[in-house]
């Protein structure tokens, strides 16, 4: 559905987005991962219409989004800081949404408001703390019954009982009606529980982009002891990381899981156990070839 | 399917509307309570003045006394501000932008409301001032209207003015900044540059305060140019009202102010719809005017600054023309470097702009401010030298002491001449210093194509054992030629000074008062005299003053200052003579420009009020004869009053 190609974005001297690719398939939920600067909220503003690339394509559905109205009426998207007009309550800019998407379904926008008691529909938007205004925008997005949702940072700001409700109703949309969902979040842990794709990004590139199942076995954690000595790992394991307290030495190794765990038995290891990778983890270690690994701190 | 194509989104425009209304309702009330209000208040007050206005007059002159650029001005920009205000906000700009709506909808959807909130309240209000004049028995309304064309032209023009400098910033302080710069931009370039010229420029010294507005200033040109002008007609005698005069002013500026709005509107649109939306809250978006804005503020200021240091300095120092320009040049180089890196430290927005690219286009600007001065001094634009055609001039005018206004083929080439020799003799005459003992001589020419030319010098006394023989054979033809009796009797004391009237003598006797230490003066009142030997007085005094004027002893024009006051006296002495012909139009009228207003009365009256001097035995003999003082004891020279009276 989403097809980024070769997107360039200089702001001055500055390199945002430096000939970057993405794809997104129609009803997945992508979570776009990266560090602070790596460019996510810049390639949402492109897929958002609000940026114009220096060179490359930004399409949706095949048509570029740039300032193509009948497309950008097929989607929304909740920026990081929500725009709501001022002196506008939440029926105001109900009315304003209503307007702008012809898909808006006021009535599923009563239903979900139901799921939000505590919202005054009457009081300005712009008055409300930062989590009811992100009510508010899941409310007005998900009535306006989008083809997809782009989302940069939704749940910030959000108590852990809202977030699953917002998260539930996003579900259920994609459930039900084939929502694709692109989403941008520092929370990782939170994006494992409801992503089937992932883009890693730094320096205005996707370093690695996949299905989450696919990720998580293309990456083992393996712990193992030897008696005396590690031997050296056979040279077709690609080792990202070797982290060892005493006779114990933790490996993340990339590629076939299966193969490193038969090439590793093969060691005779006093005991060895094959961890699952945690996608904060896989974050990490990933971007160590980056520059960007968590040092060890060294007092 | 929604249209790729729509140039009007309604969600957009309600939310307009709904965030301008009010000012369009405050809008309608100010001006319904200039217009129809203020009418119906002046007809229901007519019958309190003496000066009876028909309801007809009351429209006229509201509607020409409601006619200012301002209001338009400051309206357009509020509503352009409000409309477009997510432009200066980062959030608001990038959340607008994500929505189904195209730039193109968002611009036309936002003039379309700018439009509807700024002109529907000049339409009401000419609606309800029409139906109040036709209440009134005035059926002709045609001022109405025109006073609602000349609004909706203001409007367009100034909502093209206020999307376009919207267009160039991404900050709501600039952009009003900017507005408010191309309003006045051609009147603060003119006037730069004529306050260098008015230092730098030979015969141009007073040029700063001459300053015309012209339509490349459109609020000023709008508001005295493009309007209804409004003229009582009055009776010969000036007292009774029998009538008015309208006539609509600036009604093809007006269309070219519309078109100008419709060219930049669409040059706002086109740099709207390339902006790049993350320059939001950049000082200037627009790349090519970064440099125009560094480099042209830079030179205009800093050639205003660098001239008023250098003459500032100059107050105290007598520094020749080549310091001054020296300094000048030097002065305006350093303060526009500082300047043109604080215009790049605001549009970088950051303090961090030394760079060799900047320091390479600071010294292109260095060279070309450096280039323009020279250009001054060297006269390029022939500013200096140039003296008008004879057959082009339809007046020329020299004022010393008082003007003169020449028409004359003849005299006007004399004038000419005049001019020229001064010309020749630049070199020497530019470099006298205000604090001179001299005087400022101005050249005025009213060309027959209605332009003025004026130039002025600082020339001082020319007295033969001071000053050089060029200088002294370049001033003396010009003081021979003001000080003749014939051009005294008919410049100074007016063109009817021989078809006149005396209608009154002012002579004060003085009495030094030794108890207060004060000069007493008393005036005759020749209360025991019937008219005719009063007239008969007057006339012999008028008659005295003449043969003195053929003497020469009187009116006579130098270039210092400083008045003999050994010989001056300081009794008041004035003659107030009527003119018979009440069209007399004065030389001093017609030299300062005041015939050109519309509303310009002949002044009717001629005024001899000059000091008198001990060589002027005619006058005081006559004045003696007459009884307008009695004795040589009640006449007191200048220093002999000032040495009384401790001044």
């Amino acid at each position: 559905m989403i097809e980024v190609n070769n997107v360039t974005k200089k702001f001055g001297d500055f390199i945002a987005l430096d000939d970057l690719n993405m794809h997104v398939e129609r009803g997945a939920i992508y979570g776009l991962v990266g560090p602070n600067g790596a460019g996510k909220s810049t390639i949402i503003r492109h897929l958002c219409g609000v940026y114009k690339q220096d060179s490359g394509s930004v399409l949706i559905d095949g048509q570029p989004v740039y300032e193509n109205e009948a497309l950008k009426s097929r989607f929304t998207c909740i920026p990081d800081d929500i725009f709501f007009f001022t002196q506008a309550n939440t029926l105001d800019m109900m009315k304003f949404y209503k307007e702008m998407y012809p898909n808006f379904d006021e009535k599923l926008f009563h239903k979900i408001a139901t799921c939000f008691p505590a919202l005054n529909m009457k009081k300005m938007v712009r008055t409300l703390s930062k989590g009811m205004q992100k009510q508010v925008a899941f409310m007005l997005s998900i009535a306006a019954k989008p083809e997809l949702m782009i989302l940069d940072e939704p749940v910030d700001g959000l108590d852990p009982v809202m977030r699953r409700q917002i998260w539930s109703l996003i579900m259920a949309d994609v459930a039900e009606n084939g929502l694709t969902v692109l989403v941008s979040s520092h929370n990782l842990r939170e994006l494992e529980d409801v992503c089937d794709h992932v883009g890693i990004m730094n320096n205005g590139k996707i370093l690695l982009e996949r299905s989450l199942d696919e990720l998580q076995t293309s990456i083992t954690k393996i712990q193992v002891a030897f008696d005396g000595d590690m031997p050296a790992l056979p040279p077709h394991i690609d080792l990202l990381r070797k982290i060892s307290t005493g006779r114990v030495h933790t490996l993340i190794v990339k590629g076939a899981p299966k193969a490193a765990e038969q090439a590793i038995a093969a060691m005779n290891p006093l005991i060895m156990d094959v961890l699952p990778l945690t996608l904060e983890e896989i974050f990490i270690y990933e971007l160590g070839g980056e520059n960007y690994a968590v040092k060890d701190i060294i007092f | 399917m929604r249209s790729k194509t729509s140039f009007f989104n309604k969600a957009v425009f309600k939310k307009n509307l709904s965030r301008t209304w009010a000012a369009g309702l405050l809008y309608f009330l100010i001006l319904s309570w200039m217009l129809p209000v203020g009418v119906l208040l002046d007809i229901s007050a007519a019958g309190n003045y003496t000066t009876r206005y028909t309801p007809a007059m009351n429209l006229s002159s509201r509607l020409s006394s409601v006619n200012n650029g301002f209001y338009p001005m400051i309206y357009v920009i509020i509503l352009a501000i409000i409309t477009f205000s997510y432009l200066f906000s980062k959030r608001d700009n990038y959340m607008i932008h994500s929505f189904p709506v195209s730039r193109k909808s968002l611009f036309f959807t936002g003039l379309c409301s700018i439009t509807i909130v700024a002109i529907i309240p000049v339409i009401l209000t000419g609606i309800t001032t029409t139906a109040v004049a036709f209440a009134n028995g005035v059926y002709d309304v045609t001022n109405v209207w025109y006073w609602v064309f000349i609004q909706v032209a203001s409007t367009i023009l100034f909502m093209g003015l206020s999307l376009f400098s919207m267009m160039l910033t991404g900050q709501t302080i600039t952009a009003v900044l900017f507005y408010g710069i191309f309003n006045f931009l051609y009147y603060m370039m003119e006037f730069s540059m004529r306050i260098v010229g008015s230092s730098l420029i030979f015969g141009m010294m007073n040029a700063g305060n001459d300053l015309d507005i012209t339509p490349l200033t459109p609020v000023m040109y709008i508001t005295y140019n493009c309007r209804i002008n409004f003229d009582l007609i009055w009776d010969d005698k000036g007292e009774n009202l029998i009538g008015f005069t309208q006539t609509f002013g600036g009604a093809k500026e007006l269309g070219i102010y519309m078109a100008v709005g419709v060219v930049l509107l669409i040059v706002a649109f086109v740099l709207y719809k390339f902006k790049n939306l993350e320059t939001v809250q950049d000082f200037i978006t627009v790349p090519f005017v970064k440099p125009i804005f560094s480099m042209g503020l830079s030179f205009f200021v800093s050639i205003v600054i660098g001239t008023i240091i250098v003459s500032a300095l100059n107050v105290n120092s007598n520094f020749s023309y080549n310091k001054i320009f020296a300094l000048t040049v030097l002065f305006t180089i350093i303060s526009g470097i500082v300047i043109y890196y604080i215009t790049l430290m605001l549009i970088a927005k950051t303090i961090r702009v030394c760079s060799l690219k900047n320091a390479c286009t600071c010294v292109l600007y260095s060279i070309i401010s450096i280039v323009v001065l020279l250009c001054i001094r060297f006269d390029v634009c022939n500013i200096e030298n140039y003296t008008p055609d004879l057959e082009k001039v339809e007046w020329a005018g020299i004022n010393i002491e008082s003007p003169m206004v020449f028409t004359d083929e003849s005299e006007i080439q004399q004038v000419i001449n005049l001019q020229k020799a001064i010309i020749q003799d630049k070199r020497e005459i530019r470099d006298f210093n205000i604090n001179d003992i001299g005087t400022t001589v101005t050249f005025k020419y009213m060309l027959k194509s209605g332009k003025t030319v004026t130039r002025e010098y600082y020339l001082v006394d020319n007295n033969p054992e001071v000053v050089s023989p060029e200088y002294y054979d370049t001033t003396k033809p010009l003081l021979d030629f003001v000080n003749t009796p014939e051009r005294i009797k008919k410049h100074i004391i007016g063109p009817q000074w021989d078809n006149c009237t005396v209608k009154n003598v002012t002579f004060y006797q003085l009495y030094y008062n030794e108890e207060k230490e004060t000069l007493d003066s008393y005036e005759n009142s020749f209360s025991e005299k019937s008219k005719a030997e009063i007239q008969e007085a007057y006339d012999a005094v008028y008659a005295a003053l003449l043969k003195d004027i053929d003497a020469g002893v009187i009116y006579q024009q130098t270039l210092s200052w400083v008045t003999d006051d050994d010989h001056v006296y300081y009794n008041n002495f004035d003659i107030e003579l009527t003119p018979n012909d009440s069209n007399m139009v004065s030389d001093s009228d017609i030299f300062w420009g005041n015939i050109l207003y519309s509303y310009y009365v002949p002044t009717n009256y001629m005024d001899c009020y000059e000091a008198l001097n001990d060589k002027c035995v005619n006058t005081l003999n006559a004045l003696k004869e007459y009884e307008f003082f009695y004795s040589e004891d009640q006449l007191f020279t200048n220093s002999q009053a000032y040495s009384l009276t401790s001044y």
